[in-house]
């Protein structure tokens, strides 16, 4: 359910009224948490649970087995190869097979389960798949998970350098070197008033065209390499 | 219900307000600041933020709690467990309400307690008045009404949440219903077929009304809508046999389900067909919408129209209900 303000409204009243719900929720361990969209660029508001200790089974209506291989899947897609934050479906399915539990012994979860899995945390916006199979990253992941996908994958997350929030997709600096990264929406926001754009850190000429996160209408490569 | 019980929940009105300060200091976290004049027997009653870290409070042994139950049986516990069961319950209520069945049942929460299980009626109680104030929601048991709709209702261990907040609020244009709507509306208006009747109506007739509101043409899902309605307990079916000049004859019978009933007030399809009926309804269709129903609302509607809700829900005016912000 989203919220959609009919008329034009104060943000410094909206956001007071956010922080004034926020101070309830705190107690139960949630928060509304306050997004933008990678992809479109929609403003996103969502009721977050932040005790991420427990990305428990009652709070997601997963299986622990079902649960594993979603972390599985969040980790073969955060490491993958080239800043691309995507794994095929074809190679995450494949993923399946591998699931060990805590004895090493492998887990039982069929290709055709694993398919159903995968529509499930397609469905329940976990998992975003493109047009053409490739999963990524949804806005409910990267809000809900967000000091969990921080803390256990520090060197690979990174921060768009306008807004600050993890950003897996969007436009990087052509220089290697340079970590310079910027969320679509971001980008437009920046670049708007530039004839000829230049980074917002290394100030080498920025062409918008080199991607962090697989670029639309392409696929992802059918094998897991990770960074 | 024991005076002490109740004294327990005022306390922690204090905690909630300073709740939102002692969270960001967290030198001061754990000074008592409701204990002041609050004091049961011989103990002190301190109620603070729950954090795993607190038992190096300042050095001291962790203070406890006690309530007193049903029975008069008193346990003592600490306050931070007590917070935490209530806020699991809470959180499991939540959780539980995304899910397909959209319930939580008692044994459940039971399980949250471990092995204060005897506080239970405590803990949800506590529960109930946080969904009510940070949610404007709160747990409703689900019944069972028999077969012939006779039988008394019975209880299920089994809740969901449903809202308390009045009815003008939730139908804000502000929400965007996700496309939820239609299916709303459908199920209002089979609701409605069915109320009109007593309560109970033939699967054969229902679908007759389909038809005439076209619900029934080539490529519409209606059959599978109404399985849809049956798996989220808002319907119920049942096998009804009887004879009649051409014999035996066997009908399946639709009433409302389970949810339908804790959920939905009787008032509001009263006011649902008022308002499919719009501004040409007939004088005395309020009257005769209740007739046919056979349930107990007013016949008249007065300008007191959030009346009836807060009957059913709990006034708005009282605290339980109203939102602080």
């Amino acid at each position: 359910m989203a919220f959609v303000p009919d008329s034009p409204f104060d943000q410094d009243d909206f956001t007071d009224f956010i922080n004034t719900v926020n101070d309830s929720l705190g107690s139960l361990e949630f928060e509304i948490r306050r997004a933008q969209d990678e992809d479109n660029g929609d403003k996103i508001l969502a009721l977050t649970n932040t005790n991420e200790q427990t990305i428990a089974q009652v709070a997601t209506g997963y299986s622990p087995l079902e649960l594993e291989y979603f972390k599985h899947l969040l980790d073969a897609i955060v490491t993958a190869d080239d800043e691309l934050y995507c794994i095929s479906s074809t190679a995450a399915v494949n993923e399946a097979s591998k699931l060990k539990n805590k004895e090493n012994k492998s887990l039982q979860l069929t290709k055709a389960g694993a398919e159903d899995l995968l529509s499930r945390f397609v469905q329940d916006k976990w998992l975003i798949k493109s047009k053409k199979g490739a999963l990524s990253l949804s806005t409910r992941t990267l809000l809900e998970l967000q000091s969990f996908l921080k803390e256990a994958y520090e060197e690979q997350m990174q921060e768009c350098t306008l807004c600050m929030e993890i950003i897996t997709k969007g436009q990087r600096c052509n220089v290697a070197a340079c970590a310079a990264r910027l969320h679509q929406h971001c980008a437009k926001t920046y670049f708007a008033n530039m004839n000829n754009p230049t980074c917002p850190s290394c100030r080498s000429p920025w062409d918008g065209k080199t991607l962090i996160g697989l670029a639309p209408n392409v696929e992802a490569p059918h094998t897991i390499r990770r960074r | 219900m024991s005076d002490r019980r109740r004294r327990i929940v005022i306390d922690d009105e204090d905690d909630y307000g300073s709740k939102g300060s002692s969270q960001k200091s967290n030198g001061k976290r754990g000074a008592p600041s409701s204990s002041q004049s609050h004091s049961s027997g011989s103990q002190k009653r301190v109620m603070r933020d729950v954090d795993d870290d607190y038992s190096d409070q300042d050095g001291h042994a962790p203070k406890t709690i006690r309530v007193t139950t049903v029975g008069s049986k008193v346990h003592d516990i600490l306050p931070e467990d007590f917070e935490r069961f209530v806020k699991d319950t809470v959180r499991l209520a939540i959780f539980s309400s995304h899910s397909e069945a959209a319930t939580v049942k008692r044994d459940d929460i039971k399980a949250l307690l471990g092995t204060h299980t005897r506080l239970y009626d405590t803990v949800f109680e506590r529960a109930q008045e946080r969904l009510r104030k940070v949610f404007g929601m709160e747990m409703a048991e689900l019944t069972t009404k028999g077969r012939s709709g006779k039988n008394e209702e019975k209880g299920t261990k089994t809740y969901i949440l449903r809202n308390t907040l009045p009815l003008d609020l939730l139908g804000s244009e502000s929400l965007d219903w996700d496309g939820q709507l239609e299916d709303q509306g459908l199920l209002m208006v089979i609701l409605s077929f069915i109320m009109v009747r007593e309560g109970v109506i033939f699967e054969s007739h229902l679908k007759e009304h389909f038809r005439r509101l076209k619900l029934t043409e080539e490529g519409s899902d209606i059959d599978k809508k109404m399985d849809m309605f049956m798996k989220r307990r808002y319907i119920e079916k049942s096998k009804m046999e009887y004879l009649d000049d051409s014999g035996e004859k066997i009908e399946m019978e639709v009433r409302w389900g389970a949810r339908a009933r804790a959920e939905i007030p009787e008032e509001n399809v009263v006011r649902f067909i008022e308002e499919i009926f719009g501004p040409e309804a007939p004088k005395t269709l309020r009257e005769s919408i209740v007739k046919a129903s056979n349930i107990k609302i007013k016949a008249t509607r007065d300008n007191d129209v959030d009346g009836a809700d807060a009957a059913e829900n709990g006034a708005p005016g009282s605290s339980s209900n109203a939102i602080h912000l």
